[in-house]
């Protein structure tokens, strides 16, 4: 593939990433284990916008991705474009808004203990090592989608199982984490 | 003066890209010189275009005299994106043209200024209101990680990143990938069955509309 068509041709992934986020978060209460990173506790909250094509909704409030709306959205076909999100990795908590047809982070707030009067130079360590933490935890976490979305299952057992979700039927969440486990684990074995 | 958050303080927001091609083994022995020779320029009132841009010092824009202290902290190459711009409010101009178009007028005893005439005209106003006025100075923060060849750029503008890409190569001679969800799955490593279906990917609809209508 060209790379104009990997980039503007899948956009539309990053935001299947951002809803794959939202359902994982919800079928496991929040408690995501991406592959080769530490577990993480990660949510949707105060702000997200879904769209299908020209129509959009934007939700607000404490937590939006749990009002009906936001199911609702889904239910029409909208994806989310942008979410606000909170990922907490042992002690430190991590909050910003991810663009999802970039991948981009904005306002993102990191846990810093140093203060803008300390040595310079290890301020800047500091803020870049936090960084590349969360960012190793992302993009795990993008590993996990992207292997899952390859894989045959994701249209067979995954897709249904989040429409049942989006439908607001009960889901087999062990049902799902099976699927998964199967699908990263043949990786991991087809990698060794 | 823009762009006060970024690597250094405050909340961040950025873009990210990965630095791909010929890199050199030793970026920090290798590239200073030419670093120093896009650094930023300042602009001249009599200057043809409107705006520049070039590197600064992460920490201080006004500060172009670069040096490895400056630039290279540790694994991480650290630049400010300087540019700077010409912004003449577009109701002064009005009045100053008008003002310099009906003393020409006067002066050379015409009615109507031809339109090369009116063009010379409004480019000596502009030179001349440009001495009067300070450019707009932004500075975009842009960290480089020479570990992972992974480079942030503090800013989600597609122009400031077009220009990014521009003065990057220019200096360091090495390519610029953006990160988007393809080139983020592409960077993975897929398996032949992977990148399969990669190629072949079509978009997600949670909704059941379709399956309905069958």
């Amino acid at each position: 593939m060209e790379l104009l068509d990997v980039i503007e041709g899948r956009r539309f992934m990053g935001r299947e990433f951002v809803v794959w986020l939202w359902f994982e978060s919800e079928m496991q209460e929040t408690n995501l284990h991406p592959t080769g990173v530490d577990p993480v506790s990660m949510w949707l909250e105060a702000q997200i916008t879904l769209v299908l094509e020209k129509e959009e909704s934007r939700l607000k409030g404490a937590i939006p991705a749990s009002s009906p709306e936001a199911k609702e959205a889904l239910r029409q076909g909208k994806l989310p474009k942008e979410a606000k999100m909170r990922l907490v990795r042992g002690e430190r908590e991590y909050a910003w808004t991810l663009k999802a047809d970039s991948l981009g982070l904005s306002g993102l707030k990191l846990p810093t203990q140093l203060k803008k009067n300390d040595e310079k130079h290890e301020v800047f360590y500091e803020r870049m090592m936090l960084l590349e933490d969360l960012e190793a935890s992302l993009s795990a976490l993008f590993a996990d989608f992207v292997r899952l979305r390859l894989a045959d299952p994701w249209d067979d057992e995954v897709v249904p199982l989040m429409k049942s979700w989006a439908h607001g039927e009960k889901v087999d969440a062990g049902s799902y984490l099976a699927t998964k486990r199967t699908v990263l684990g043949e990786k991991r074995k087809r990698k060794r | 003066m823009g762009a006060t958050l970024g690597a250094l303080r405050g909340s961040l927001t950025f873009s990210r890209f990965y630095v791909t091609g010929d890199i050199p083994d030793d970026v920090p022995g290798t590239t200073l010189k030419r670093i120093r020779a896009n650094a930023f320029q300042p602009l001249s009132p009599d200057d043809e275009k409107n705006e520049g841009s070039g590197w600064a010092c992460i920490e201080d824009p006004f500060d172009t005299d670069l040096d490895h202290e400056k630039v290279f902290y540790n694994e991480y190459v650290c630049l400010g994106l300087r540019l700077d711009r010409w912004v003449v409010p577009g109701p002064l101009l009005k009045q100053h043209l008008r003002d310099a178009e009906q003393a020409l007028l006067a002066k050379r005893g015409l009615e109507r200024l031809g339109r090369q005439a009116k063009a010379d005209l409004k480019t000596m106003v502009v030179r001349k209101l440009r001495r009067q006025l300070v450019p707009s100075l932004k500075s975009y923060d842009v960290v480089w990680n020479l570990r992972t060849n992974v480079l942030h750029l503090y800013s989600q503008s597609e122009r400031i990143a077009a220009l990014l890409d521009d003065l990057f190569k220019r200096t360091f001679k090495v390519d610029l990938v953006p990160e988007s969800p393809g080139t983020a799955t592409e960077r993975l490593g897929l398996d032949a069955k992977e990148a399969r279906a990669f190629a072949g990917l079509e978009p997600m609809t949670l909704s059941r509309l379709e399956e309905e209508a069958r």
